[in-house]
């Protein structure tokens, strides 16, 4: 995951915010306690959607206390303390960070990557152990989305399948969940997020991409020929269709959303989904667009 | 029973005008028609029975929607020619949400007809893939456009963005997140106010 999935901000009420905070600060002592202070680099904003979400569901209570840390020395910060969903989520930020980095090395033989990979996998091996069964199964669809790319994949669908189907195991297959029509409503929420993770995150890069040389799912899809077409006409003319994927996978996550009984977190949970994806999207979709440029 | 009124998110001393406003609102969200194809449609429909109920419960002079559920695709609807066997049997496969036999007998038949395409259409949406799903339901429709069935198939999904969209703007998203337009609002809101500017 890449750190797209995060409120806003601005129309987050105080206490709201505060919490948000709190289960941020939570996921990185989280980290540190279990992991040593390395793997806390890893954190980032879409694992408190994932923690407050579970939080939402298990009905546990968690507390709020207030603890010194080490980037911030002086003022003490709130943080959420006694609660499986964080810990949970924790765990699932690592793996992903981690098999990012080994995907980073691969693909673009990233030092930096190499670098990470080798420091984080003696630190992360008690996850690795305790996580083997879901282990496997990312990585068996790591490697099918690596054959996909490979082969110039010109479906959008097939080719960010994979992806979905790992964030899908990652919300809806852990012990937190007693009830099967939770676990099939965060099925639901888990794909679709994958999905428009994968996909607004394909067109983020297009530019880094095309400068790089490197497969991308949008030139396979659109068929983009580099030097017939500049890059931002390229973008402009696929733009409404990737809107239209992207809402889509929005609307079915809000239509999932919408049907679980949400013992806590509710006000934050519905401004991520309604107005931070919503958000997001249109950010990613408009970067570069001059046109829109000028009323920011 | 869960409590009605915590059901249809109104106060205890709710009017009646407040109870069928809220009512409404809360049929429109979990109305059959936001979760066809859904693999959650079993959900929001015991959601809708469960605010039927508390609705009934609630209203003085109850008049009880019963809203059908049954998006059955074995009847095929508005199709001129008489469907053959093999569609029949892909949209029994749809209905009992068996995919993989439905995907194996679609990939069987020779016949691309609209009626291929606007089965395989529904088969990727409800796969969760939606690029492919409205390319294919788009086909059907430009290879037969007079059939309401694939229309409003199309229809539901080109509707989808829209509705979300206007869900979140109901929530205060505001998409010219412009500081300076704000600031200007903030000066005219104080010059109305303040004499002294």
């Amino acid at each position: 995951m890449q750190g797209y999935v995060i409120a806003e901000k601005s129309e987050l009420k105080m206490y709201e915010y505060d919490i948000y905070s709190a289960y941020y600060c939570g996921i990185c002592k989280s980290i540190g306690r279990r992991y040593g202070q390395i793997p806390r680099l890893a954190l980032n904003y879409d694992a408190v959607f994932l923690a407050m979400l579970l939080s939402a569901i298990v009905e546990e209570r968690p507390i709020i206390q207030k603890e010194h840390c080490l980037v911030h020395p002086i003022k003490k910060k709130n943080i959420m303390r006694n609660s499986d969903a964080i810990d949970y989520a924790a765990d699932t930020m690592l793996l992903l960070a981690y098999y990012k980095l080994k995907d980073d090395y691969s693909d673009e033989k990233n030092l930096l990557a190499a670098f990470g990979q080798a420091i984080a996998k003696p630190l992360l091996h008690k996850l690795f152990h305790s996580e083997a069964e879901r282990c496997q199964k990312i990585e068996a669809h790591l490697s099918q989305l690596a054959d996909l790319e490979k082969q110039n994949c010109a479906s959008l669908d097939q080719v960010a399948e994979p992806f979905a189907k790992i964030t899908e195991i990652l919300f809806s297959e852990n012990h937190l969940i007693v009830k099967e029509s939770d676990r099939l409503i965060l099925k639901q929420i888990g794909y679709h997020l994958g999905k428009w993770i994968y996909l607004i995150d394909a067109f983020d890069d297009l530019e880094k991409d095309e400068t790089k040389n490197v497969y991308n799912p949008l030139f396979s899809r659109f068929s983009y020929k580099k030097g017939a077409e500049s890059l931002p006409a390229f973008k402009i003319r696929i733009e409404k269709q990737v809107e239209f994927n992207l809402l889509q996978y929005l609307s079915e996550i809000s239509k999932a959303l919408a049907l679980l009984e949400l013992k806590q977190n509710k006000g934050i949970l519905e401004n991520i989904i309604y107005l931070g994806l919503l958000h997001q999207t249109d950010k990613v979709l408009q970067k570069g667009n001059t046109k829109h440029e000028e009323s920011l | 029973m869960k409590n009605p009124y915590e059901v249809l998110g109104v106060s205890q001393n709710a009017s009646q005008d407040e109870i069928k406003t809220a009512y409404k609102e809360l049929v429109k969200k979990y109305h059959p028609d936001r979760y066809q194809n859904n693999p959650l449609a079993d959900l929001a429909q015991e959601k809708l029975q469960e605010i039927n109920e508390a609705y009934d419960a609630l209203a003085k002079n109850a008049n009880s929607n019963n809203f059908n559920n049954s998006t059955s695709y074995q009847s095929a609807g508005g199709q001129s020619t008489r469907p053959t066997q093999e569609f029949m049997e892909v949209r029994r496969y749809l209905d009992l949400g068996n995919l993989p036999a439905a995907e194996q007998m679609l990939a069987q038949i020779s016949n691309r007809n609209a009626e291929w395409f606007f089965l395989s259409g529904i088969l990727s949406y409800r796969k969760g893939w939606y690029d492919d799903a409205s390319a294919k339901i788009k086909t059907a429709v430009s290879m037969d456009p007079n059939n309401f069935e694939y229309q409003r198939a199309l229809n539901t999904i080109v509707n989808a963005g829209p509705a979300y969209r206007n869900a979140s703007y109901g929530r205060g998203y505001n998409r010219n997140d412009d500081m300076l337009c704000k600031l200007l609002q903030c000066y005219i809101c104080t010059d109305c106010l303040c004499p002294c500017f």
